[in-house]
């Protein structure tokens, strides 16, 4: 998957822990950890309005597109 | 799984937790058997008990067997035969080796189906337990269908060279008998369509990954 996600950055940011994070937004600390170590397949947008709610952030702060055939951005 | 699903589900798992049981007991006593045999049948008067599967008439396959009518020809049937007939020759022999290979062909054959039962027991108790999409239920099921495919070709084969081996031996009059060769098409249809079975469950399978890993 070339989608990745970047909660780690976000809660460096924020200066917030997973387990905060998980209990704020409301979802578990194994759900969140599969959604920070990028083994998620999809996020329902209901989690990502959680999400950019308690981060502050915009969707797109949270979510990146990595060409896996350079491992860079590919923004056009 | 709704409750009415789960009580159906436990039925069937104790009908075939019984089956097993059932199926068990008698693998171990006909193996018991065949494995004593040799001494059991040593002794001057013991017999042992014989079933082939035979077919009637002079052929294998579509064997055919005409049919006299009783009294003078009226007219109105001709050329009445029996076709296709099926049976099973039973005896007692005291010959150790006559008996042994039918008898281990039975063991094989409970051997083969407590083998499914015990799949399918691990199918329910995986579908008990709100799993009926896991990998190991699909591998089950992929197991069971392949086997149905393999026995329906197997079968024939081993009942066919038993048989022949048994009736080579035994010098019979009176009707025309012959080892049967039958394909069993409706064990390889079913094995076909556990197959289908196993392929929507994989599917189901992967479904319930996309789900489980959508936060």
């Amino acid at each position: 998957m070339s989608i990745y996600v970047n909660l780690d950055l976000m809660l460096v940011k924020r200066r917030m822990q997973l387990t905060e994070l998980a209990h704020r937004v409301g979802i578990t600390l194994a759900n969140l950890s599969i959604l920070k170590t990028n083994k998620a397949r999809a996020i329902r947008f209901s989690t990502l309005d959680a999400l950019c709610r308690e981060l502050g952030c915009q969707p797109g702060d949270l979510l990146e597109y990595r060409d896996q055939r350079t491992g860079t951005q590919n923004i056009s | 799984m709704p409750g009415r699903a789960h009580t159906s589900a436990h039925i069937v798992k104790l009908w075939i937790d019984v089956s097993f049981v059932v199926a068990f007991a008698g693998f171990c006593l006909l193996a018991l058997w065949l494995a004593l045999s040799p001494m059991i049948m040593a002794g001057p008067n013991s017999r042992g008990d014989v079933a082939i599967p035979v077919a009637i008439g002079s052929r294998s396959i579509r064997p055919v067997v005409a049919v006299q009518e009783a009294g003078p020809a009226s007219g109105e049937v001709a050329n009445p035969r029996i076709v296709d007939g099926r049976g099973e020759l039973r005896f007692e022999t005291n010959s150790w080796s006559l008996q042994f290979f039918p008898n281990l062909v039975r063991v094989f054959g409970f051997g083969v189906v407590l083998y499914l039962l015990y799949l399918v027991r691990g199918i329910l108790r995986s579908a008990l337990a709100g799993r009926p999409f896991a990998v190991d239920c699909i591998a089950r099921i992929r197991i069971i269908g392949l086997s149905l495919i393999a026995l329906g070709f197997a079968i024939p084969f081993i009942e066919y060279s038993v048989a022949s081996n048994v009736l080579a031996r035994l010098d019979l009059a009176g009707l025309a008998i012959a080892p049967p060769f039958d394909i069993r098409q409706e064990t390889v249809f079913a094995g076909l369509l556990v197959l289908v079975l196993a392929s929507i469950f994989g599917y189901g399978a992967r479904l319930e990954s996309d789900q489980s890993l959508t936060i």
